[in-house]
């Protein structure tokens, strides 16, 4: 029973956080319509802003906290500047997808520059003893992740679903040509895309680096991970991001029950191929493809 | 209302319109007609800055709008409705509305929202659907609906009536005629000639970028509109 529950956190855990990471990649990839990889790289470059405010230059941690979201923010404002140039000479979304792994290598390799390649601890969590439920264990900073996970996701969907601005965004991702007809600017809405994925990135860079190690690669992992959701779940849609990532988080833990631990990552490719091959537009996927 | 002078318009370096000449008096139907392309819906196009125009002028209430942006266009009275059911099909039938008015103040879409459900009744009654459930005729009314939302004294119209059932298109033209005497100018592109005609006060034919023919619905009986249908010269 103890491991069923354990097994359960787990995923829980890890659902979480590849749906903070999804549901960004899957909000700009709806208006955007192209394969934002350096999403991945919001991730490390906030995990290591925390790092740099809070263990290096000794800022309180609640400043370091809000200063770490709102350079995420301005870094995907930043990235998305990038993109317009390209978008200017009329790349086509293969362009940008070649130029998004681009910069996800360019800013890991700037990362490892500028913090060397050993792994860094925040240290703002001393080790905590974990709380028992039903035989499984859970920390306070877990049971945080997945709080603050559920919350802000809870607050996008609203954000799409109630305020001008995110009707605005569905409204681009619908269909961008209407879009344009009735006044709303497509530029300024990929802008606005870029920023929310971004923060929501951020925030899940801060909890990622809270409860892991800090290393610059660890973007990338997450963005494979966080991409597979986005695939199951029906890639441009944030709500199948989200309940993709957690069927990722759930599909990979338990499968661990069968599988050797180190089996974890192959799980996560083996579903993404699966998908990719029988089923490329995912749960919620839509029937008329966004693409145009 | 509305002059066009002497337009040159097209497509990067593609010229579709070659000297254009319009005039569009206060409540009036226009429609333009004309074998496929012929340039009709560029001129729509140019009119609401969607294509590249490389010389004349287009004039609204005696100001030059030549290349105004969208939403300064909107700002001006000038409202567009494109060809094919144009609308957000994932949105709801009221989120569609509500997007007609994006540049607009709040109270003004409130005050809109409810002239456009009273105008099409069954767009109330369907508000909180998603726009794809819509039946054909129904979104094409939805997206003439999303330009009321910005109330126009123009509306553009490029073929409404695609792929309509008879049914529906006559309920359509209707609607416009509606619209119409609410006093909102049009202008309607049409490959439904008779029709449109039918209900324009005067009628346009282009042929090969330039006004062949322009009249009243006598000219359905001009022996020449034969010939710029079927190339019979």
């Amino acid at each position: 029973m103890g491991i069923v529950i354990q097994l359960l956190i787990n995923s829980l855990i890890a659902g979480a956080i590849y749906a903070l990471v999804a549901a960004g990649f899957s909000l700009i990839y709806s208006t955007n319509k192209f394969v934002h990889f350096a999403h991945g790289s919001v991730i490390a470059f906030s995990a290591y802003m925390l790092y740099l405010f809070y263990s290096i230059l000794k800022f309180n941690f609640g400043i370091a906290v809000i200063l770490t979201i709102l350079f995420s923010g301005v870094f995907g404002y930043l990235l998305n500047l990038i993109y317009k140039k390209l978008r200017e000479r009329n790349a086509s979304s293969v362009i940008l997808l070649i130029a998004s792994v681009g910069l996800l290598i360019l800013i890991e390799s700037l990362i490892l520059i500028l913090f060397g390649a050993d792994v860094k601890t925040i240290g703002f969590l001393k080790i905590a003893k974990g709380l028992e439920i039903f035989g499984g264990i859970i920390t306070p900073l877990q049971i945080w992740i997945i709080i603050i996970s559920l919350l802000l996701l809870g607050f996008l969907y609203l954000f799409m679903k109630k305020t001008k601005i995110g009707k605005a965004m569905r409204a681009v991702a619908d269909n961008k040509d209407v879009a344009e007809i009735v006044g709303i600017s497509s530029e300024k809405i990929y802008s606005y895309s870029f920023i929310i994925g971004s923060l929501i990135a951020g925030i899940a860079g801060i909890l990622v680096g809270l409860e892991q190690n800090l290393e610059p690669a660890m973007g990338t992992n997450l963005m494979i991970k966080g991409f597979t959701g986005a695939v199951i779940g029906g890639i441009g849609s944030v709500s199948g991001a989200i309940l993709g990532s957690f069927l990722l988080g759930f599909t990979e833990n338990y499968g661990i029950w069968f599988l050797p631990s180190g089996y974890k990552d192959a799980i996560a490719f083996t579903l993404l191929f699966i998908f990719l091959l029988f089923k490329p537009r995912g749960i919620l996927g839509k029937k008329w493809g966004g693409d145009k | 209302m509305l002059k066009i002078n002497n337009l040159h318009a097209g497509y990067d370096k593609i010229e579709i319109l070659k000297g254009v000449n319009i005039d569009v008096k206060n409540n009036e139907i226009i429609a333009l007609i004309g074998p496929n392309g012929a340039g009709k819906s560029t001129i729509l196009k140019s009119i609401f800055n969607l294509c590249n125009i490389y010389s004349g002028e287009i004039i609204f209430k005696d100001k030059n709008i030549t290349k105004l942006q969208t939403y300064e266009l909107i700002h001006e009275g000038i409202s567009y409705v494109p060809q094919g059911r144009q609308i957000f099909r994932e949105l709801t039938v009221k989120e569609n509305l509500e997007m007609g008015a994006f540049i607009l103040d709040k109270n003004v879409m409130k005050r809109n929202i409810k002239d456009v459900y009273q105008k099409f009744p069954f767009l109330k009654e369907k508000r909180n659907e998603y726009a794809i459930n819509l039946s054909g005729g129904q979104q094409q009314l939805l997206a003439i609906g999303r330009a009321l939302m910005q109330n126009p004294q123009l509306l553009l119209l490029d073929e409404p009536s695609l792929g309509l059932s008879p049914k529906s298109m006559k309920e359509m033209f209707n609607k416009i005629k509606e619209i119409n005497k609410e006093g909102v100018s049009i202008i309607i592109v049409e490959q439904n000639a008779k029709q449109s005609v039918e209900i324009a006060d005067r009628t346009y034919i282009l042929e090969d970028g330039k006004i062949a023919l322009n009249g009243g619905k006598e000219i359905l009986k001009n022996k020449k509109l034969k010939d710029i249908y079927f190339g019979g010269r």
